[in-house]
């Protein structure tokens, strides 16, 4: 043995550094943009109006929550138009519920490439994401013109867009991995986290804004990141009240850790995949 | 000498709920499990299965390296643990360089998706970079003879078609060390031989080869070392011709038997019990007739039910196979319900002495198989007065003792 030692790999029963599987995932990151590529194409194959329905579901249901809150209902919306107000939460209520949904049931999914080839398997769950991500980006291409008619135009403050952005990422991404290698033990999970997003739906500024809730409530609320990230997107389009300053120092930090976390949860749980799906 | 591969003391362990796989459980379960309010331990001890016990065993570099054992016996445990699909319990397993697994001909392929989407996918899926598949893709698609139609979705592929592509795409890979299961040498006869001649090559060229296979014979043919397993546990490692020779006498002394009786099958057919019967007096040998029959019960009517034997020889080489309506035409007829049972008969003087295994099988013509080598049956002939006395060992001058007419044309 006297040739360098470091190209061998040591299988053991622990698992590997939740770092050191990192830097694998990374190495294979290809993988995850072919399996984003994948369902992209499966998708829309045989379908009649292929990438519309991209847009089409939060058109929608963006359609219909205008009907019920903003003309029946009449919920205020700080002076912003409810339609073009709830379109634009609806489209990142549903980036973030799609991909998690779908982040849910990756590994299930896959069964038969989980049980006979190794990968790293977090490739799945991130395509989810990544299948959220290129969705959103198709809505968005329809969402602008319906924000320019609305009279938005571009300002400096859109920046703020893409911090939301990374902040609604890194999130779904935590929760997807989390939820995707607990649905391979507890076959609970995959009924549990509609339930839940249902819930969480409505303890967003998704149909609502943030400024209507009870000063009592408003900081409990808080707590889920998805307020503050909503908020700050919104801020940064419309431009309506003041910069919501807690979207940095309580959502951004809590989508971190939900990131963090997912990331242990997947990787101390991964080795044994393969025994238990 | 390098160690390529190193198993050092490894087991693995199942523990079920009921079944050998871990999963599956609810959250109450867990919780409960966790509240100690269930006494599992017990339970869940006895539920234990143990797939491999305390292994350890080398593979030098640049080896080819066989592992033998039967059924349950641990060897895809083994390949698992070595490919990374499923961690040891105990031990740790150290493997130089990057391995690649040709276990299961199609991983990651998709049906919707054409040949080339397939290729890139299933080669990263595989662990080749973007560049490797791309550097390899015009060499893989020319090994897989499919061409014209890579642009095509693989589910309008026939199934031949289908596995080349899948076969190609992993036999491109070009690992440090080559895990096979020898299942895999697929497709038509011709494509077999490319498949065997491209494991010779990687054995060949300075590559670890591992090769599982359930036939001795291409493990003596390939490979220089091997391990047997049994129930876990390693029986013996060493050079390949002793290792084997080894298992032969244990399923020989274990196994040899000239009736079953037991109950397989499905739902339309059950298999009851399989013979094969010498004439009494004389026992088993190669110039008397030899019957072998089966009696099965069928419990739905079906069309193009096919009933067929096959002969091996004690190193596991397919010798014949023989269908029921082989012989019948047409061929195509209906079964009633019912117990139902048939019978063949060698003739004397086709057999070499030696050592046989039968094997039965049950099908639908061209729609499904029942029953895939069920009621194994063992026998040994002997050759004391027969023709070809001269050379009664089969190993020598082939598997055949046909009585053959010989005349004299020349002076």
């Amino acid at each position: 043995m006297n040739q360098p030692q470091d190209n061998v790999e040591v299988i053991g029963s622990r698992p590997p550094s939740p770092l050191a599987a990192l830097a694998e995932f990374w190495r294979a990151r290809h993988l995850a943009m072919l399996f984003i590529q994948r369902e992209v194409k499966l998708r829309y194959k045989q379908t009649l109006l292929g990438v519309v329905w991209a847009f089409l579901q939060p058109l929608m249901t963006a359609l219909v929550f205008a009907l019920v809150f903003g003309l029946w209902v009449r919920v205020p919306t700080d002076g912003i138009p409810y339609f073009a107000f709830a379109f634009f939460g609806v489209a990142i209520w549903m980036f973030f519920a799609g991909s998690v949904q779908h982040g849910t049931h990756s590994l299930l999914a896959n069964q038969s490439l989980v049980m006979k080839v190794y990968f790293p398997r977090a490739a799945l769950p991130a395509a989810s994401v990544g299948l959220g991500i290129a969705d959103l980006l198709v809505t968005m291409v329809f969402l602008v013109p319906v924000l320019a008619w609305y009279g938005v135009g571009v300002h400096a403050r859109m920046g703020w867009m893409a911090v939301a952005f990374a902040m609604l990422v890194v999130l779904s991404l935590g929760v997807a991995l989390a939820a995707s290698a607990l649905s391979v033990y507890y076959r609970d999970f995959p009924n549990l986290v509609p339930l839940s997003l249902q819930l969480l739906m409505f303890a967003s500024p998704v149909v609502y804004p943030s400024s209507i809730v009870p000063a009592e409530f408003a900081p409990w609320l808080r707590l889920n990141p998805l307020v503050g990230i909503i908020d700050l997107a919104r801020w940064s389009v419309f431009g309506t009240g003041a910069f919501p300053e807690f979207a940095l120092t309580v959502a951004l930090p809590i989508s971190l850790a939900v990131l963090v976390a997912g990331w242990l949860v997947f990787c101390r749980l991964e080795r044994m995949f393969a025994d238990s799906i | 000498m390098n160690a390529a591969v190193t198993f050092a003391g490894v087991s693995k362990v199942y523990r079920g709920f009921g079944g050998l796989a871990g999963g599956d459980r609810t959250i109450k379960e867990a919780l409960s499990a966790w509240l100690g309010t269930e006494r599992a331990d017990a339970a869940e001890q006895a539920n234990e299965f143990r797939a491999l016990d305390d292994v350890s065993f080398e593979i030098a570099e640049g080896e080819a390296f066989g592992l033998i054992g039967h059924n349950g016996a641990g060897k895809s445990t083994l390949l698992k643990i070595l490919a990374k699909i499923t961690a040891p319990s105990s031990g740790e397993v150290r493997v130089r360089g990057r391995v690649g697994s040709l276990l299961e001909v199609g991983t990651g392929f998709h049906p919707e998706l054409t040949g080339r989407e397939n290729v890139y996918l299933a080669g990263a899926i595989q662990g080749m970079s973007l560049v490797q598949v791309r550097a390899r893709f015009e060499e893989i698609v020319a090994f897989s003879e499919i061409e014209r139609f890579l642009d095509m979705p693989v589910k309008r592929y026939s199934s031949g078609m289908y596995t080349r592509l899948a076969f190609s795409v992993a036999a491109h890979m070009d690992p440090d060390v080559l895990l096979v299961d020898e299942a895999l040498a697929v497709g038509d006869v011709q494509f077999q031989r490319k498949c065997l001649a491209r494991m010779r090559h990687l054995v060949a060229g300075s590559r670890t080869v591992v090769l599982v296979s359930h036939n001795p014979y291409s493990i003596a043919s390939l490979c220089q070392r091997a391990a047997w397993l049994d129930h876990g546990r390693l029986k013996s490692v060493g050079e390949a011709g002793n290792v084997l020779a080894g298992y032969l006498d244990s399923i020989k002394s274990h196994r040899m038997n000239h009736s079953w009786t037991g109950d397989e099958g499905d739902d339309a057919l059950r298999l009851r019990s399989t013979y094969v019967r010498f004439a009494e007096d004389d026992g088993p040998r190669t110039d008397r007739p030899i019957c072998i029959g089966f009696r099965a019960e069928l419990r739905q009517p079906i069309r193009n039910l096919v009933a067929a034997v096959e002969l091996a020889s004690d190193q596991g080489t397919l010798l014949a196979y023989s269908a029921h309506d082989d012989a019948l035409s047409p061929p195509a007829e209906e079964h009633s319900p019912g117990e139902f049972s048939w019978e063949l008969t060698i003739p004397p003087n086709t057999l070499a002495a030696g050592v046989y295994m039968l094997n039965f099988d049950f099908g639908v013509h061209n729609e499904r198989r029942i029953i895939d080598r069920a009621g194994g049956l063992m026998f040994e002939l002997a050759n004391p007065a027969g023709i070809g006395r001269r050379f009664p060992a089969e190993k020598w001058h082939g598997v055949l003792r046909p009585a053959w007419a010989w005349r004299r044309t020349g002076r």
